[in-house]
């Protein structure tokens, strides 16, 4: 019979190592001690977290990820003032003269109503007249994406006139239906007018708006371009995001610390010379700190990308936007 | 009596990890606490610390319950590595020093001190992860003793040394024992205890199997160990005819037996050179704790079959 060795089994190794979680008291002169150890312990985790590197790493991450983010105002009027780049309309008029204007005239009367006062570069329309014998040439640019608009004027059997609006862009993606739109009807009741021999006056107090005055007890009309309040939207938005992000994941990492001893024999060392409500005070104060640290980074970052906005914008709009 | 342990009970659950163990400690010597893996040796050091409470019992220094012992009173070694392995040496030690209620100062002094006569003095800036395991236990040591405690725990401080840091700590020992600090500590490295300890206990499934000084439980074996060698006659077999003798050990340089109480040495020497032995060494010795030890945790696991795993 081969010889018998005695092992010893794991199980009383094993209930061993549980018991380590039952530590129950710490007395004496720790507890005397309550603030002299909370922040030894306060300033041990501070330093601790705030070198480590994972966490120089996340800082540095989170500051570049938030001073681009700082950037999100500048960058979304920049995009928007692409998309609005200007709009080519070509108009063709087969309905002769409207309301009293011939085609230089019209295409002027066009062009006015639709930039105001804006000109050249700025103005968000091109309007140009061509010869209705480029029609089908113009159809055809307007398919291959060449051309925006196309307006077509003709007059029907009653002379009322009818407008002809042909574009590129998808019924869902079309920014300037409306507007052209509200121009036709406007030049419909100008030619209506016309040709009911009315004369420029009486037209005039006709389209005359009505006498309203309206009265807002509180004055906070918005008088800002639409891309700004759109980027101040956003900006708002990953702003709370991030604060949402940050709770978490600190909240994440207090809870990841205070559990650090428990997994080491460091637990045991600490009970002896400090109270369990001293060690989760000071984990809980020294985490929050160097979480606030970099929150404080974060912010300050953050503000410094928004203040570099104003000339950033001057720069590439030349006008403060 | 210093540190008195009495009938001191201890259950996890179903399973009970001691069983009315009492022990005896004077104030400043060097006590062994032996025992096999699972006897219960840690959980009877965390109850003297009082991170675990015992279920029944008492322990008391100086006849105040452990509970009311200033903590600072204590310094432990614990078995694992207990810690921050990111920390830099001093800055942890200085920490752990200051939580104990020393000033920065006699703390920087005092880490100064050690560091030096560890021979450690190049790692004081370096983090404990980038230390071998012997500077980490030599470390450990440091975060047990650096404020100065009365007693010293340590559980197994002496595992995983080489001999020169073992030598090393050894002499940190005897320096804690100088200054009058009293040291309980555990290890299986049975020559060491024999070496420092004045007392020992050794226990075994919770239980103490043997206690009292080193040399009355030496004496309580009623046995002697001889060391023999014959120039011409190694193997000497007619050694194994002798009554009252049993060989425990045969070596390349001798042969170890042990002699019943009644038996006389002599007789060994006799048949010697009756047969034409030329003795080149007869040695008469006490039985070492080794011997003691597995003599005696040997006897008290075989009986419980139920909690061992019988290997080939």
């Amino acid at each position: 019979m081969p010889p018998q060795k005695m092992v010893e089994t794991p199980v009383q190794e094993h209930r061993e190592q549980k018991q380590g979680v039952v530590a129950v008291s710490s007395g004496g002169a720790a507890a005397q001690n309550n603030l002299r150890n909370i922040g030894l312990i306060v300033e041990r985790e501070y330093k601790n977290r705030v070198t480590q590197r994972s966490f120089i790493i996340t800082s540095v991450i989170l500051l570049i990820f938030v001073f681009l983010a700082a950037f999100i105002p500048t960058i979304v009027q920049l995009i928007a003032k692409q998309t609005l780049s200007q709009t080519h309309i070509v108009v063709v008029n087969r309905a002769g003269t409207v309301a009293g204007l011939n085609d230089p005239a019209l295409t002027a009367y066009i062009e006015k109503e639709l930039n105001g006062t804006s000109t050249g570069n700025q103005a968000p329309y091109v309007i140009t007249s061509q010869a209705a014998s480029n029609l089908s040439t113009l159809q055809n640019q307007v398919k291959n994406g060449q051309l925006d608009i196309l307006l077509v004027l003709d007059r029907a059997t009653n002379q009322n006139l009818h407008f002809t609006y042909d574009t590129d862009a998808s019924a869902s993606n079309d920014n300037n239906q409306s507007t052209i739109q509200s121009l036709a009807q406007f030049l419909t009741f100008l030619d209506t007018a016309d040709r009911l021999g009315l004369t420029g006056s009486q037209t005039q107090s006709l389209a005359a708006p009505p006498d309203f005055t309206a009265l807002h007890t509180q004055q906070s009309q918005d008088t800002r371009p639409a891309s700004e309040i759109a980027a101040d939207f956003i900006l708002a938005y990953a702003s709370a995001i991030l604060i949402y992000i940050c709770v978490g994941l600190y909240a994440g990492i207090i809870a990841a610390g205070v559990a650090e001893e428990k997994s080491s024999r460091m637990m045991e060392i600490l009970v002896n010379a400090a109270t369990p409500f001293q060690l989760l005070i000071g984990k809980i104060l020294g985490i929050g700190a160097a979480c606030l640290t970099q929150m404080g980074c974060v912010v300050v970052v953050g503000i410094v990308g928004l203040l570099l906005q104003t000339p950033l914008q001057a720069a590439l709009f030349g006008t403060s936007c | 009596m210093s540190l008195q342990v009495e009938h001191i009970n201890k259950w996890f659950g179903q399973f009970q990890a001691i069983t009315d163990l009492s022990m005896e400690l004077t104030e400043g010597e060097i006590f062994g606490f032996l025992g096999p893996n699972g006897a219960g040796k840690t959980t009877t050091m965390r109850m003297i610390l009082d991170i675990l409470r015992p279920d029944s019992g008492s322990i008391t220094w100086k006849g105040k319950d452990v509970r009311e012992v200033p903590r600072r009173n204590w310094g432990y070694l614990p078995e694992e590595r207990g810690l921050y392995p990111k920390m830099r040496v001093d800055e942890q030690l200085l920490f752990l020093a200051r939580l104990q209620g020393v000033s920065k100062a006699d703390a920087r002094k005092a880490l100064d001190e050690w560091l030096e006569r560890f021979q450690i003095t190049g790692n004081r800036t370096r983090k404990i992860e980038e230390l071998s395991k012997g500077n980490q236990q030599k470390v450990q040591f440091l975060a047990a003793i650096l404020h100065d405690p009365e007693i010293l725990i340590m559980d197994e401080p002496f595992s995983g040394l080489d001999p020169v840091n073992a030598t090393v700590l050894k002499e940190a020992f005897l320096e804690m024992h100088r200054r009058g600090k009293t040291i309980i500590f555990s290890t299986h490295q049975l020559e060491q205890a024999e070496e420092l300890c004045q007392d020992i206990v050794i226990i075994n499934k919770g239980h103490s199997i043997v206690q009292g000084s080193l040399r009355e439980v030496k004496r309580q074996q009623g046995r002697h160990v001889a060391r023999l060698k014959l120039d011409n006659d190694p193997e000497a077999s007619w050694l194994e005819r002798l009554p009252g003798i049993h060989v425990a050990k045969r070596r390349q340089d001798y042969i170890e037996m042990q002699l019943d109480a009644n038996l006389n040495p002599n007789l060994i020497v006799e048949t010697a050179l009756q047969n034409g032995g030329i003795i080149s060494l007869f040695e008469l010795t006490e039985p070492s704790l080794t011997d003691i030890f597995i003599e005696k945790v040997g006897a008290t696991s075989e009986p419980v079959a139920s909690t061992s795993v019988l290997s080939a």
